[in-house]
């Protein structure tokens, strides 16, 4: 078994999957560091699932190499799994146990060393009621099956599939707080998602997929960065729609009466120049969209 | 036997349990009605006729020497149905534990814990071989006891054997369809080969020595294997019963290699 603690977290290297003549995966490199939240982003039909199989070992493989927590999954075995909490992205559960057993089968099958108050504790937090058949459950409580199941036995490492697909806003809030709690005792957590807005707020490092190959990769900060901050402010008197149209960074400016929207990419210092020499009554500037520096990433991997 | 393979065989048994309970029950009511028209039967001398009729044909369903007890208890149950019927339900079981659960996609998460590949495949195959044995032994026990009520003068011991030799035929099965799940068939494929074969089993053991020039080759029937034609009139022969069980192994040791160098197929 390699070095856990100077390994990344994942690591893969020309990675190729074929499924006849659909190519999956088509020379994914990859690394994910330790210790940090990352988020495995991509559409539909990118090879998130593919990849994530692959470092779980329930798919191989045809070309590349593939690392995990410093071992070749294929070869790592029951052992390196013990270190693994993981998610899958369809997630079925066996209909004739239920709720309890399922986590009692997985604890005792992960030799015992879960820690039972724990497993409550994240049953709650997750507005699991562990007393319920699997028969019947819907797809959102069973994905909080699942996440109970990932973390029951504190991994160094999560990889978890789409985690929030299916759940209700409170309990993706939850579940984000057991990112975050994770990430704090410095375990890792590899998340896939198809949509960016969800993963943004945990993750600190983004790697984005498409087509089986990845299109980008860097920290949620320098996606930040390429993200356009959208803006809106009102003027006491008449707007400066040429100022601000040819101020640097600024984008799409639309005027509706007294109130100007746009985009700033990167530095905010010319639009703020611009507004200071003006009556400003309200300036609103949210948080930059991610989602869309995502779409863009795309577009430019397009063209 | 490590704590992980204890609990995955026993969740496989638990699996299988009401499935087990409902195929005890109804073999055991097969073989107790069977067993309760003998009195009538012996004593309207109707079996003498229809053995001096049919003569050979009888000899497709086992059923040759039907005017005896033990020929009656061959052409009734040990020649046919208790093989058709344990076979049939270790073919169901074997199936849903492997590749039914896998097209379910529920070994996904279970292969994603700290647990052997095979060590997963293999309880689910022992879990199938433990709930074939325990049903085997009720229904040899209620067979034994339902013989006694009705004064249907068998060994008891012959009946036993006959039973075990069903159940090991019906393991076979259940290797067949392990082998096809192992290598990543569907349920649908994976009971077709195992009914596949027990059907041909059948046909080469039974139907084939009506024809002079097939008749050879019912000695590479695992029916012949297991029960030969008359289990409990001839009793069975633990040499060719022994190598059934060694092809069986070399049957789950083969799904399982395959199973070892392959994909799990998700939901």
């Amino acid at each position: 078994m390699g070095d856990s603690t100077s390994a990344p977290a994942v690591r893969c290297a020309g990675v190729v999957k074929r499924f006849g003549a659909v190519t999956a995966l088509d020379g994914l490199d990859l690394e994910a560091p330790a210790g940090q939240v990352v988020g495995f982003l991509g559409p539909n039909g990118a090879g998130k699932s593919t990849a994530i199989r692959i470092l779980m070992d329930l798919a191989r493989a045809d070309h590349g190499t593939v690392e995990v927590l410093g071992s070749d999954p294929r070869h790592g075995g029951p052992e390196l799994r013990s270190r693994i909490g993981y998610l899958p992205g369809e997630l079925r559960l066996d209909e004739r146990l239920d709720v309890r057993s399922t986590l009692e089968l997985w604890s005792r099958l992960r030799g015992g060393r879960v820690d039972r108050s724990y497993v409550d504790e994240l049953c709650e937090r997750l507005s699991l009621d562990p007393t319920r058949e699997t028969k019947g459950l819907s797809s959102g409580n069973r994905r909080k099956v699942g996440l109970v199941g990932a973390f029951m036995s504190r991994p160094e490492l999560l990889v978890l599939d789409e985690p929030t697909s299916g759940i209700d806003p409170l309990v993706q809030a939850a579940f984000a707080d057991l990112v975050t709690d994770a990430a704090a005792e410095g375990r890792s957590v590899f998340l896939s998602s198809h949509v960016l807005s969800e993963v943004q707020r945990m993750a600190d490092h983004v790697i984005v997929i498409r087509s089986g190959r990845v299109v980008s990769s860097g920290s949620v900060d320098a996606l930040r960065h390429l993200a356009r901050q959208p803006f809106r402010a009102t003027f006491g008197d008449e707007p400066p729609v040429e100022e601000l149209r040819t101020a640097q960074g600024v984008s799409e400016v639309e005027v509706r009466g007294q109130e100007v929207t746009g985009l700033v990419e990167g530095s905010p210092d010319a639009l703020l120049r611009v507004l200071s020499r003006h009556r400003v009554t309200s300036l609103l500037m949210p948080e930059p969209d991610l989602e869309d520096a995502f779409l863009r990433m795309y577009e430019d991997d397009r063209s | 036997m490590t704590g992980g393979a204890t609990e995955l065989l026993r969740s496989g048994v638990r699996a299988l349990r009401r499935s087990a309970m409902w195929w005890g029950v109804g073999i055991v009511a097969f073989s107790t009605v069977n067993i309760a028209f003998w009195p009538s039967l012996e004593d309207s001398d109707s079996l003498t006729s229809l053995q001096d009729a049919t003569g050979d044909l009888l000899e497709a369903f086992g059923a040759q020497n039907i005017a005896t007890p033990e020929g009656y208890m061959d052409g009734q149950m040990f020649a046919l149905m208790l093989p058709l019927l344990l076979s049939g339900m270790a073919i169901a079981m074997s199936t849903a534990l492997t590749a039914g659960d896998e097209d379910a996609g529920r070994l996904e998460l279970l292969h994603a814990l700290p647990v052997a590949r095979r060590a997963i495949w293999l309880a689910r195959f022992a879990a199938v071989l433990c709930s074939t044995a325990v049903v085997a032994a009720v229904v040899a026990a209620a067979t034994v006891l339902a013989a006694q009520a009705f004064s249907l003068e068998v060994s008891a011991s012959r009946v036993v054997a006959a039973t075990f030799g069903c159940a090991a035929l019906a393991l076979f099965h259940a290797g067949v369809c392990y082998l096809v799940a192992g290598s990543g068939r569907s349920r649908a494929v994976s009971v077709g080969a195992g009914v596949l074969v027990l059907v041909a089993g059948y046909v080469v053991s039974f139907v084939f020595p009506l024809s002079d020039a097939l008749a050879g080759a019912q000695k590479a029937s695992p029916w012949y294997w297991a029960i030969g034609t008359q289990p409990v009139t001839d009793g069975i022969d633990p040499l060719p019963l022994v190598g059934l069980l060694l092809v069986t192994a070399a049957l789950v040791a083969l799904g399982t290699w395959l199973l070892e160098h392959r994909d799990i197929r998700s939901a």
